[in-house]
């Protein structure tokens, strides 16, 4: 069920299939800089895409900023944020 | 008409995954025009045929495509230079669009998989354009392509050598087929300055992709690298351009119809509604592009066959 989505791990499972050259990741780098490590803008927006199917969420035109997808953590608060759990 | 909604969700996904950083590896823009493709709605099925095209002193590898159960027959015929800034793309990065065309158009599309930048810096990619028609044109029959109506066509950087080698090959050509072609090298048309930032294709972008075509002592003012500063509009070919209407390039394909009209040539141009730069790529995120391409489907066909 969607609901039950983790969200830390579902989107650390996301990135390695969108980035699979990233170093390896794990949930405790979630501070890492994601373009600095090799995210590319094109595999942020399958990322981004991949996001909102996985958790049933439309990301607010607002929240597209670079901020929100620079880290793990960043885009874990997001996704937290915008489902309201 | 406004940017259609989902080209402009893609467009903010793009900005929002952006650092922001200027990088100019080479490899990050291939990775770029690479990634692109998996935009594109599953083509329908056709026949694909991998070839090696033999030039002089070299061999380009191409891919032929036509309609399931007429791969043999002779068909109307569209050489094919894909998009990437000449140093960038490839056979993969643009095989839903050639499958798309050769289906749409019931035609033989065959895509040409010529050197690029930096390793193959100007004019590697222009003469490769430019033999690979005339080895086309000159061995049609082997090729199966019904030589009364062989076109020339292409994207972006692409269209900028087809429209180089509809110029020069020597060939009586059908048609020259343009989809958001390049055609000066850098800024001087109004939307280049526009849409210069923001719209898919960044002009910092088109700086990076020249300087890794260029040489020393080349012009972006040259006519071979950018047919809008050249004399010879009335030596096109019949030629069907077709852009976006929100496409940093939009102005200079509408230049170099208005050019070919007024030279007395035969030139027709569509700037398709709400469209983005590669629109004809990323159907499979914007709907409205999926009509839009079955619209220069139908106008290749009528081109080669008209």
């Amino acid at each position: 069920m969607l609901a039950r989505v983790d969200a830390p791990t579902a989107v650390l499972q996301l990135l390695r299939r969108f980035a699979p050259g990233l170093p390896s990741l794990d949930a405790d780098a979630s501070a890492a800089d994601l373009p600095d490590a090799g995210l590319t803008s094109m595999a942020a927006v399958k990322l981004m895409l991949a996001l909102e199917a996985e958790f049933g969420i439309a990301i607010p035109d607002d929240d597209l900023t670079p901020e929100n997808f620079a880290t793990l953590g960043a885009i874990v608060a997001l996704v937290t944020r915008v489902r309201g759990y | 008409m406004a940017l259609d909604p989902r080209a402009r969700r893609f467009l903010g996904l793009i900005q929002a995954a952006s650092p922001g950083r200027y990088d100019d590896e080479v490899a990050s823009l291939r990775r770029a025009t690479a990634a692109l493709a998996d935009f594109a709605a599953p083509p329908p099925d056709v026949s694909r045929q991998d070839l090696s095209l033999e030039l002089p002193g070299r061999a380009l590898n191409a891919r032929a495509y036509a309609p399931l159960g007429a791969a043999d027959a002779p068909l109307p015929s569209l050489i094919y230079f894909h998009g990437g800034g000449l140093i960038s793309g490839g056979l993969a990065s643009h095989d839903a669009l050639c499958a798309e065309l050769a289906d749409a158009a019931r035609c033989r599309i065959i895509s040409v998989d010529y050197r690029l930048g930096p390793e193959h810096r100007f004019p590697a990619a222009h003469a490769d354009a430019l033999d690979a028609v005339s080895a086309l044109a000159s061995r049609a029959a082997e090729f199966a392509i019904d030589g009364e109506r062989l076109g020339v066509g292409g994207d972006s950087a692409g269209g900028n050598l087809a429209a180089y080698a509809a110029l020069r090959a020597g060939v009586k050509l059908k048609l020259l087929f343009l989809l958001c072609p390049v055609l000066d090298v850098l800024a001087l048309e109004p939307s280049r300055f526009e849409l210069s930032h923001g719209y898919l294709i960044e002009e910092a972008t088109m700086e990076r992709y020249w300087a890794h075509y260029t040489v020393d002592g080349l012009s972006s003012d040259d006519e071979r690298v950018a047919p809008l500063r050249g004399p010879a509009f009335a030596a096109y070919p019949p030629t069907r351009i077709h852009t976006g209407q929100y496409d940093p390039l939009k102005d200079e394909g509408a230049a170099l119809f208005r050019a070919i009209a007024e030279a007395g040539g035969d030139a027709r141009l569509a700037e398709h509604e709400g469209q983005i730069h590669h629109f004809y790529g990323l159907t499979g995120i914007i709907p409205s592009a999926r009509a839009a391409l079955a619209r220069i489907g139908a106008d290749l066909a009528q081109g080669l066959r008209g």
